[in-house]
């Protein structure tokens, strides 16, 4: 069964040399867990053992194993098929928030929605550039008690973009970057296939994100469309902005999210806007493509382990920081869900708040 | 035909689903269009199992706990009480008017009262007229 996937994503060329293991978040704080061990069992041809194992779901898709492999063995496509037949044989793993989000795609899927009352007293809606804002109006709800605003990034990225002179034309709708890391793929198919439906009718000319996650499931996952995609990090640097002189003591750390730098490779950008707003940003020990993870992808299996790793990460930015500057909504949320019960001396902060609280 | 609403209900097994039964020994009437789901505790109420119903057709969702104090499980009906606060909110930002969600307490000695909630409860869901959601399934 797996041999297709084997095929796929060059697992046959693994050496068993165990580097992503030793490089691995999950396997720093869960010893038990180990990527190198996956493939050695599929190579072998234990197929049922894989299919029916949690391990699969624990896996990240961080991606850092990618990064340190010699032979060039892609893990997290080949997870990701795993995931996928594995959850014909029934075998799905458990799902954060008790599947709360997995609901809310499928009901995406099947309805319109009128979140708009965060775009309220914003200059939305005219020109041929679109901003995808996701799910974050739905954030906000769901994780008050942290006390999340994520539909702040979403204020921040349009009033960037505003400050550039564009109305942007907002979306929000799942791209189904979850359910296609969840194995749910016949789920993921119908979501790209009404956003594309959805993008194409609509005639723009370039998508801005503000999500990782998003602009890595357009990128890459979805069939082509003919517009320019950037991530607001790669606008600004591109566009020519003003810092508004404003100062404060603070200093600042950058955490690199696994979507925007090892699947994008988007390092440099963040961080030279982040200089051309007067922000010097110290760096973590793991920082780029060997950073640290916030401890849960795709909603799935968050423990005690996730916890561990975002304490290690919190700790490391504490250390030599006051704010920690994250690019993915996601990120934010579970570093400050960690927060609110773990005493760390540290601010979480968006980079596109950031950046448009620093802008002229 | 007049709109019959379809509601689901989600009753707590200690107190609101045994006073939903001595509704029925007592012969009180109430209208049959909710559909008695029994659940441990209402905390055990997901908000996932409220999106499913919604999504799946249901025009209404009722939540019946103990009172507050009264939980078999101590706290579990305070966790149902602020999920409701949060999903009221949600339903809204998705199109669905917050009022077809509602949470009552209802003790095991309340039959009166389980009939009055749920009679007035689909009389409000009849105003309110099928769930947007209930074509698209």
């Amino acid at each position: 069964m797996l041999d297709k996937i084997i095929n796929e994503s060059k697992a046959y060329y693994c050496v068993e040399c165990r580097k992503c293991s030793s490089a691995c978040p999950v396997t720093r704080v869960y010893g038990k867990f180990s990527p190198a061990s996956i493939v050695e069992r599929a190579l072998i041809g234990i197929d049922d053992e894989i299919l029916k194992s949690l391990d699969i779901w624990k896996c990240l898709s961080c991606g850092i194993c990618e990064e340190v492999c010699p032979s060039g063995v892609e893990f997290l496509n080949f997870i990701r098929k795993t995931r996928n037949l594995a959850r014909k044989e029934n075998n799905v793993g458990i799902y954060a928030h008790e599947g709360i989000f997995e609901s809310l795609q499928k009901l995406m899927l099947s309805n319109e929605f009128n979140a708009s009352e965060w775009l309220q007293g914003l200059d939305v809606g005219e020109d041929d550039t679109l901003y995808f804002a996701g799910c974050l109006p739905f954030y906000d709800i769901i994780f008050k008690d942290i006390g999340i605003k994520s539909t702040n990034i979403g204020i921040s990225t349009i009033k960037i973009l505003n400050s550039a002179g564009i109305k942007p034309a907002v979306m929000q709708l799942c791209c189904g970057h979850d359910a296609l890391w969840n194995g749910n793929v016949k789920l993921f198919k119908e979501l790209a296939k009404k956003n594309v439906k959805e993008i194409k009718e609509m005639k723009i000319k370039r998508i801005i994100f503000s999500c990782p996650e998003c602009y890595r499931t357009f990128k890459f996952d979805y069939p082509k469309l003919d517009v320019e995609m950037m991530h607001i990090s790669e606008f600004l640097e591109k566009e020519e902005i003003e810092w508004n002189g404003k100062e404060d003591e603070k200093t600042y750390t950058y955490h690199d999210s696994c979507r925007l730098g090892r699947h994008l490779g988007i390092y440099d950008e963040p961080r030279n806007v982040l200089k051309k707003v007067g922000i010097e940003v110290k760096e973590m020990e793991h920082n780029r493509e060997m950073a640290l993870c916030c401890g849960t992808s795709a909603w799935m299996c968050c423990d005690w382990k996730a916890e561990e790793m975002r304490k290690e990460r919190l700790k490391e930015a504490s250390d030599i920081a006051d704010v920690l500057i994250t690019s993915c909504p996601k990120c934010q949320i579970h570093f400050r869900c960690t927060l609110s019960h773990e005493g760390h001396d540290i601010e979480v902060k968006d980079f596109a708040e950031v950046v448009a609280e620093r802008i002229k | 035909m007049s709109f019959e609403p379809k509601i689901v209900a989600f009753l707590c097994n200690w107190c609101a689903y045994a006073g939903a039964d001595l509704a029925g020994t007592s012969r009180l009437q109430y209208p049959a269009n909710i559909v008695p789901i029994r659940v441990m505790c209402s905390g055990r109420v997901d908000p996932e199992f409220i999106l499913e119903a919604f999504r799946k057709g249901a025009d209404g969702v009722f939540i019946g706990g103990c009172h507050p104090g009264d939980c078999h499980y101590v706290s579990g009906n305070y966790k149902a009480r602020k999920r409701v606060e949060m999903m009221k909110k949600l339903l809204k930002e998705m199109g669905i008017n917050p009022r077809r969600l509602r949470l009552e307490w209802v003790s095991a000695t309340e039959g009166q009262k389980f009939a009055d909630v749920v009679s007035q409860f689909v009389e409000e869901i009849k105003e309110l007229g099928p769930s947007p959601w209930r074509e698209k399934k």
